[in-house]
């Protein structure tokens, strides 16, 4: 007799709670606009070889091909217009070739850039690395005035865009140059990927 | 209340039918932004709500008959209701990025604005925005099929392809049995049913991945066309998510932790001829409320 009262308040309490699951299972079809953060990187890699204890290797990209920011857009379904903001987010490094020397070490590393013909602007400062084995990517310690040039550049391409140009001046030259121990000539390969992260508005529709 | 639960059941049946949802594609970029560890944090919500509502809804019945062909063909609709603390989440530096500054980042389900966060050198990192849900709604197709020495199979599924809008597939099928336990007793005031639920859950074609597990026991009586019912049961609930990195290529694999929880289900079906009319409200990893309505013969 007490199961029967205790179902019968079951059904009870069923009764009276499920008119107010009148949110929850009577979902709505709603537009909303989001803000979609993308990331995009850049990568410039070099070839260390035959280099006895002073390093100093260059690359030149172009940003704005390396990137690819419509293209990356497009993928997303960002419109150019709905992009607010493009900003550097950070830069890291890797070993993706080992030296062959033991306890090879790069030391006082240094990576500057230079947007075409601009003035060489630090990025990465003083770092050291064992390069006689393959890593994973490692935070790199960065400089101001680099990330300010690299933010400067990506400010140009997105304002070049939206106004439906070609940006020029895209091309950056990087520059690493150190020290690498003990002396003999250097043979490894090295990248550095600069980060870049995108924030732009989006319309969804959401079931709920 | 019918013409509410018609009303959702129209709607899972607009959604099955193609009407598509497009803030799947958008999930997967924002998740390609992420790291691993930022991963998890911004699908946090995910592993509960999806225990919350696929371990639901399953048995609404302690009577199973020893032997004789019984059916039911049915749709159920399952919802819950998101805690405020689930719409943020604190970040992890990814690789590259030394923040300085901490912030709280929205997750899936929260707010729709992008959270900036400051780092080292002038450095900034966006943190995705959410779909600012407050609930969660999921539905299928359900099948019983019995009996044999007091037992019933039970099966759900359901599968929707959007195709046109990039969203991938959702696909939902769980497959179960339940075993009369009166069956062993003469006297019992109660009729009591045993019962085990495995389901998978997919979006896309490996974006997100769980898996799910319901042990259940279910009381029913049934008082002329009113059969209340109680159960009682545990919950496990194991996800995976995998995606594009945005940066640095590759894809990032993300295993959450397993949610286990226990589950108990007050409710009420109505059998009016062969139409079947449910409802009931859950305390489990979330708690919300079901309904359904399905056909055939036996309750």
């Amino acid at each position: 007799m007490r199961a029967h009262r205790m179902l019968l308040a079951a059904a009870l309490a069923a009764i009276v709670l499920l008119p107010s699951t009148s949110c929850v299972l009577a979902p709505e079809i709603k537009d909303k606009i989001i803000e979609l953060a993308l990331g995009a990187s850049h990568t410039a890699a070099f070839v260390s070889q035959g280099s006895v204890n002073n390093i100093n290797e260059t690359r030149t990209i172009d940003l704005a091909v390396d990137i690819d920011l419509p293209g990356l857009l497009d993928d997303a379904g960002v419109d150019i217009s709905d992009v607010k903001d493009i900003r550097m987010s950070g830069a890291k490094y890797r070993v993706k070739r080992l030296d062959p020397t033991p306890d090879r070490r790069i030391v006082n590393g240094t990576v500057t850039a230079q947007r075409g013909t601009g003035p060489v602007t630090a990025i990465v400062t003083n770092f050291s690395e064992d390069v006689n084995s393959v890593t994973s990517f490692k935070t790199a310690p960065l400089d101001a005035a680099g990330v300010a040039l690299i933010n400067q550049i990506l400010a140009d391409l997105l304002t070049a865009l939206k106004a439906g140009q070609q940006p020029t001046n895209m091309s950056i030259t990087y520059t690493l140059t150190g020290q690498s121990t003990p002396s003999a000539p250097t043979d490894f390969e090295w990248e550095l990927q600069l980060d870049v992260t995108i924030v732009g508005t989006v319309k969804v529709t959401v079931v709920q | 209340m019918r013409l509410r639960i018609a009303g959702t059941l129209a709607l899972a049946a607009a959604v099955g039918m193609g009407w598509a949802p497009p803030a799947g594609a958008q999930l997967e970029e924002n998740l390609g932004a992420l790291s691993g560890d930022n991963a998890k944090g911004y699908l946090g919500p995910l592993p509960k709500a999806l225990s919350g509502t696929l371990n639901t809804s399953i048995f609404q019945t302690g009577f199973v008959p020893r032997s004789g062909f019984t059916m039911t063909v049915g749709a159920r609709l399952m919802g819950m209701t998101f805690d405020d603390e689930d719409r943020t989440y604190s970040p992890k530096d990814p690789p590259g990025f030394t923040s300085t500054e901490s912030v709280r980042a929205p997750t899936i389900i929260g707010p729709t604005q992008a959270v900036l966060q400051n780092g080292q050198s002038g450095t900034v990192l966006y943190h995705p925005s959410g779909f600012d849900i407050e609930e969660f709604a999921a539905a299928t197709t359900q099948v019983t099929i019995g009996s044999v020495l007091g037992t019933r199979a039970v099966v759900r599924w359901l599968s929707v392809n959007f195709t046109d809008d990039d969203i991938g597939k959702f696909t939902l099928f769980g497959i179960g049995a339940q075993h009369s336990i009166s069956q062993y007793f003469s006297n019992l005031p109660v009729d009591l049913a045993a019962g085990a639920f495995y389901q998978t859950f997919d979006v896309g074609d490996d974006l997100v991945q769980s898996k799910a597990l319901q042990l259940n026991v279910t009381a029913s009586k049934a008082y002329n066309w009113l059969q209340p019912y109680v159960g009682v049961g545990y919950d496990q609930l194991d996800m995976e998510a995998h995606y594009a990195s945005s940066t640095g290529g590759g894809t990032i694999d993300v295993d959450f932790d397993t949610e286990t929880s226990a589950h108990f289900t007050v409710g009420a079906q109505a059998k009016l001829a062969v139409v079947h009319l449910y409802g009931e409200a859950n305390l489990a990893a979330t708690n919300g409320f079901a309904v359904g309505l399905s056909f055939g013969n036996g309750f």
